[in-house]
């Protein structure tokens, strides 16, 4: 059935009028243009590297949330998710605060850092591919254990860090943009060529659309899916260094409330797709859209409060909007 | 017949079915050995009262994942149940309008969540994300910003609910078994999640919806009024759990249901891993918001650090986890045997039925 769903949705896109298929590109344009409408310093040069800066690493770790969920398939349940990946985030922030502010070098940290995620990322995908536990609570166990650890290492207590190459890392422009955003540039232009351009791409969209098939024709599905944990693993270390870069130190809870966040911008990436599939562009521009909502709002001088529940019903009704032209089926 | 089955009972790989149970009840003798008080009886009605609101979260997730889908909007269901019905309790309104309100609020939350789900065809974490954050930024509106709300002098019968003692007995040492009311609601309720989705229809059709939705729809199952059905219970069941948490602490504290959201998914699913087909059931829930109520329980009097906690609870859900993904293997190991041996000899085939 869900093979049928596939090339259904193949017929689909083939022949739609194109219009239709970019309806999600649309929203985000006649937003940008009813805040530039409604805020005259929306559209200034200083405002838009603000958003693009406040959308990186977001978008950074969604990158990597969606390349677990393009690999794992769209199943509610049995589906690929990993709930641990923000609190990966927080521990290995926590680890490389706390590395530097003993004094030890900065590429040291970032070994043992990237040492530390990636193993979460293998022990992730052990359980899921090796002990066929269902990603959601496999990675929901990892989640209470990751965040155990950060309580454990920083005793729920901001450490700060002054480090002359994170405040580098976080202070310098290159070609009037900062590294930040370049970074967040580099690393989703990777994982579009790996995740769209590529062989693995193939192995990867077989695997997410029925893994049952891909196993069959040839696929070593078990290794196409650590992989794609250990990526996201990987992203959640770069954005641990570049959130430690931006705070100055790592902040407890940093998780917790990254989490929705993440699983927000990688589940909206579907709408910036033909075939309502999460992809890696839409992840770009929906962490771009969310990072947008929130700004175009606050130079609006909506209250906070009200500003989620804004971004709720404005995501919800463009989300029902673009999967109505889309006519998906199921 | 009868040694055919006790057989069946007692055999080795049987027992591995009920690993979870086992592994509860070593962390019991584990924890009751570490600490003298665990084993105390008024601390088992203890642990059994501090779990309640997690029970009632708990089975109503059941339900939406039963039929194959989750919901994360329970956070705000509890949360605005419980808001709704402080703060018209606060404005002096009787307690059954309170009450009454409440759940009108988690009907309306489930109604939107299958709206979104069923017209908008919107996938169901990102509807119910969607959800959540409106539900947590009406919480946040309402009390400007997250500031909680103190009730102390509550309408008494409202306050029954979550803290009215219904069978009190005074040891003659310091000890006081106190059983709450708040956890013969969690029971009740339980009780009927369980008739309701085992015994009826209505769990049966739910069942064929979650596992395989098209076929269910194909074979007659109105899968989508169904669904709204799943949900609206679910919302329900947690605007309840918000009024007994409300009424427990006599206080209503802005975004608390986040502390419910990844318990309750927890316990449901280690819930399933008890089934043998791996559906959500409701004495699987039950067992895992017990995992969770001893475990914390025990670590708090064993003396060992809240910022621990995270660590051990991480931990032991890897351990039963492994233990399950064991006794998978080790059923399927069996059942090759068996098939193996069924091949060389047609003879075998009664070893199938005696296992």
């Amino acid at each position: 059935m869900t093979q049928n769903i596939r090339i259904l949705n193949l017929h689909n896109t083939k022949y739609s009028v194109s219009l239709k298929k970019y309806s999600g590109y649309l929203i985000f344009l006649v937003i940008i243009i009813f805040f530039s409408i409604k805020s005259s310093t929306f559209l200034n040069s200083d405002n838009i590297i603000n958003i693009l800066r406040q959308s990186s690493i977001l978008g950074i770790v969604s990158c990597g949330m969606t390349c677990i969920l393009i690999g794992g398939g769209n199943h509610v349940i049995k589906g690929g998710i990993d709930i641990s990946l923000a609190n990966n985030l927080a521990l290995n922030s926590a680890i490389a605060a706390k590395l530097l502010s003993i004094g030890i070098p900065i590429y040291w940290v970032f070994a043992i850092v990237l040492f530390c995620g990636v193993i979460i990322g293998l022990i992730n995908s052990f359980t899921i591919v090796k002990l066929g536990v269902i990603p959601l609570l496999g990675t929901l166990a990892m989640m209470y254990l990751l965040q155990g650890t950060e309580l454990v290492i920083t005793n729920n207590k901001v450490i700060g860090v002054d480090n002359p190459q994170l405040a580098f890392l976080a202070n310098t422009n290159f070609l009037f943009i900062p590294l930040t955003v370049w970074i967040f540039f580099v690393v989703s232009i990777i994982l579009y060529v790996i995740f769209n351009k590529s062989v693995f791409s193939n192995w990867v969209n077989a695997v997410g659309g029925n893994d049952e098939a891909a196993r069959i024709a040839g696929i070593n599905v078990n290794i196409v899916v650590t992989v794609t944990y250990i990526i996201a693993a990987i992203t959640a270390v770069i954005a641990s260094l570049l959130i430690t870069a931006r705070l100055n130190g790592s902040v407890p809870g940093v998780g917790d409330t990254m989490l929705f966040d993440i699983l927000l911008s990688s589940y909206l990436s579907a709408v910036f797709s033909p075939i309502s599939k999460p992809n890696i562009p839409g992840t770009v521009v929906s962490s771009l859209f969310v990072a947008m909502l929130t700004n175009g709002f606050t130079l609006m001088n909506v209250s906070t409060y009200w500003v989620y529940a804004i971004k709720g019903v404005l995501i919800l009704s463009a989300v029902s909007f673009t999967t109505r032209q889309q006519r998906r089926v199921g | 017949m009868k040694k055919t089955f006790l057989k069946r009972k007692f055999n080795s790989n049987n027992i591995l079915t009920f690993i979870t149970p086992i592994i509860l009840i070593v962390f019991f003798i584990a924890f009751s050995l570490l600490s003298p008080v665990f084993l105390q009886l008024n601390n088992l009605v203890n642990i059994l009262s501090q779990i309640s609101t997690l029970v009632l979260v708990a089975v109503g997730l059941s339900f939406v994942v039963a039929s194959g889908g989750i919901d994360l909007s329970i956070a705000a269901s509890y949360g605005l149940g419980a808001m709704v019905s402080i703060l018209l309790l606060q404005a002096q309104f009787n307690w059954f309008i309170a009450i009454f309100a409440a759940i009108i609020t988690g009907i309306i939350i489930g109604s939107f969540n299958s709206l979104l789900i069923l017209k908008g065809k919107i996938t169901i974490f990102l509807a119910t994300l969607g959800t959540l954050f409106i539900g947590e930024s009406i919480e946040r509106i309402v009390t400007t910003g997250g500031s909680p709300v103190y009730l102390p002098g509550m309408s008494p019968i409202f306050k029954f609910i979550g803290r009215g003692s219904v069978f009190v007995v005074q040891q003659s040492g310091s000890a006081r078994i106190d059983l709450k009311f708040s956890v013969i609601v969690a029971l009740i309720v339980a009780i009927l999640a369980h008739i309701l989705l085992s015994k009826t229809t209505f769990g049966r059709m739910l069942y064929a919806i979650g596992s395989q939705k098209e076929a269910a729809e194909l074979s007659g199952v109105p899968v989508k009024r169904y669904t709204f059905y799943a949900f609206i219970i679910c919302s329900i069941t947690c605007s309840l759990a918000g009024i007994v948490g409300s009424s427990i602490l006599t206080a209503y504290i802005p975004l608390s249901g986040r502390y419910y959201l990844m318990d309750a998914i927890g316990a449901v699913f280690i819930g399933s891993t008890l089934n043998k087909k791996g559906f959500p059931n409701i004495p699987g829930t039950l067992i895992g918001v017990l995992f969770f109520g001893i475990v914390s329980n025990g670590l708090n009097l064993i003396g060992i650090s809240f910022y621990w906690q995270g660590v051990a609870r991480g931990l032991l859900i890897f351990f039963i986890l492994v233990a399950d993904a064991y006794k998978t293997k080790s059923s399927k190991k069996v059942n090759k045997v068996i098939n193996y041996s069924i091949e060389q000899n047609p003879k075998h085939e009664n070893m199938k039925t005696q296992l």
